[in-house]
């Protein structure tokens, strides 16, 4: 058996479970970090307790599909630097997480959990890319947040960014 | 959006132009909260007010630089500078060593500049900063840079790249039994002295032969300093501590100060004296 067939069991939080190749489930360096700790041991499940299983299938169909591009630097300034260039998102990447909000955010906390910083990046962009150009009425009624600003406090917020509306 | 944590939203903010976080920062308490806790995104709006700064380390002679850039090579930095959608650190924190050469473009203007140390005879060391200002200038069709000079010969206490890419020295004015003052010169700010900065520190950190403890303050060779209108931001490593400092009267802030200085740490702007004893950081954090 090649190295890279080489397979690992996830379990979900809803138990249950699913058998991956190991170089799609080291997209995850939370993952890759726990099959490093736990070694060789054959037919271990590595629990996910924060990951539902739907959730899972979906974040898999993205790390599959990136499986070998090289992996980001763990902690690398540079790394960082780059990946903020741009609010752009790959082709795919845009299909793939036309999703509803709820899995929208979903996904974020769930790449966020398993630390996959490019599949955190795709989400958050995705968030800016809604928020784009929208009144504050227009971005609570998107997130189905209330206004919790005293009629002071707004008149005060207001007065603050006038600088900002040319 | 309730479950996302802060942490997160911040993130998501950075990918915003600087409208929409403006928009961002009136739908509620907890985005305008997160708006105004962050120095990043308030970085972010600091730029686009003032222009956009990125800087390149160049090592003297060693790259692909020579130390004076020729036309073309300004042109194309300013072009790589200008966009601000584009605009995103290039470097974390750096110091520059003596003879490299750091570049930076603000709108129009391209700054380099180089910290050296030269041994001078029976003397020691000498230390200066060297600054040369570039200016675009169009005439008709012919564009040209227009160079200008500056050294400043006192020691920098540090010459510094903050993380969003700002050019930064400091100087350390005047030093006494127990205090100290630096001067802190942002260079995208038309070498104005942005704030100083005054030290203190009281007989706990002294040596054991009872001479003031200066290495306390000496890793200060990181520290960021930004100023949006009103603002101030100080962050201040001493290589295990970070302290975030906001002087008050910034348009999105609120009034913060914070350090975790042995002692406390006394902070002027420059038309309001204001004192601090601050908290701890742990404190200061929950107090949040």
């Amino acid at each position: 058996m090649s190295d890279n067939k080489q397979k690992v069991i996830l379990q979900t939080s809803d138990d249950e479970q699913f058998t991956v190749e190991k170089i799609v489930a080291e997209r995850s360096a939370m993952i890759k970090s726990m099959m490093e700790d736990l070694g060789e041991q054959e037919g271990q499940a590595i629990p996910l307790p924060n990951v539902s299983s739907s959730v899972l299938t979906k974040i898999l169909e993205y790390c599959d599909h990136h499986k070998n591009e090289p992996l980001p630097a763990a902690d690398s300034s540079d790394a960082d630097d780059s990946r903020r260039k741009t609010s752009e998102i790959g082709e795919w990447d845009a299909r793939w997480i036309q999703v509803d909000q709820e899995m929208l955010f979903e996904i974020i906390l769930a790449a966020n959990y398993l630390d996959i910083k490019p599949l955190l990046d795709v989400g958050c962009k995705t968030v800016a890319n809604m928020i784009k150009g929208k009144t504050p009425e227009e971005i609570r009624k998107l997130f189905n947040i209330t206004n919790d600003f005293t009629p002071e406090e707004e008149e005060q917020i207001r007065k603050e960014n006038e600088w900002a509306e040319e | 959006m309730n479950r996302i944590a802060d942490e997160l939203i911040d993130t998501t903010f950075l990918f915003l132009d600087p409208s929409s976080i403006i928009s961002c920062a009136q739908v509620c308490q907890r985005f305008n909260q997160i708006i105004t806790k962050s120095s990043r995104v308030q970085l972010r709006l600091h730029r686009y007010l003032h222009g956009c700064a990125q800087l390149d380390r160049v090592n003297g002679g060693a790259t692909s630089y020579s130390s004076t850039p020729s036309h073309d090579e300004l042109t194309n930095l300013k072009q790589q500078e200008t966009n601000f959608a584009l605009f995103t650190p290039r470097h974390g924190t750096l110091s520059i060593g003596s003879d490299e050469w750091i570049h930076a473009a603000y709108g129009q203007r391209i700054i380099t500049s180089r910290a050296k140390a030269l041994p001078v005879l029976d003397q020691g060391v000498s230390k200066w900063v060297q600054i040369v200002e570039y200016t675009e200038k169009v005439d008709g069709d012919r564009k040209t840079w227009v160079k200008k000079e500056h050294m400043w010969d006192f020691e920098p206490l540090i010459t510094s790249v903050d993380l969003e890419g700002d050019l930064v020295i400091a100087e350390e004015v005047y030093r006494g039994e127990d205090r100290s003052m630096i001067k802190v010169f942002s260079l995208s700010g038309n070498n104005i002295p942005c704030c100083e900065i005054h030290l203190q520190w009281s007989g706990q950190s002294k040596n054991l032969d009872g001479s003031p403890r200066y290495t306390t303050f000496g890793p200060l060779t990181t520290f960021i300093v930004m100023a949006p209108p009103n603002m101030n931001i100080f962050s201040l490593f001493d290589g295990t501590q970070l302290a975030v400092i906001t002087i008050p009267g910034g348009i999105l802030s609120r009034h913060v100060v914070q350090c975790v200085w042995p002692n406390y740490i006394v902070i002027s702007s420059p038309t309001t004296w204001t004192w601090y004893v601050t908290p701890p950081l742990s404190n200061f954090w929950k107090t949040r």
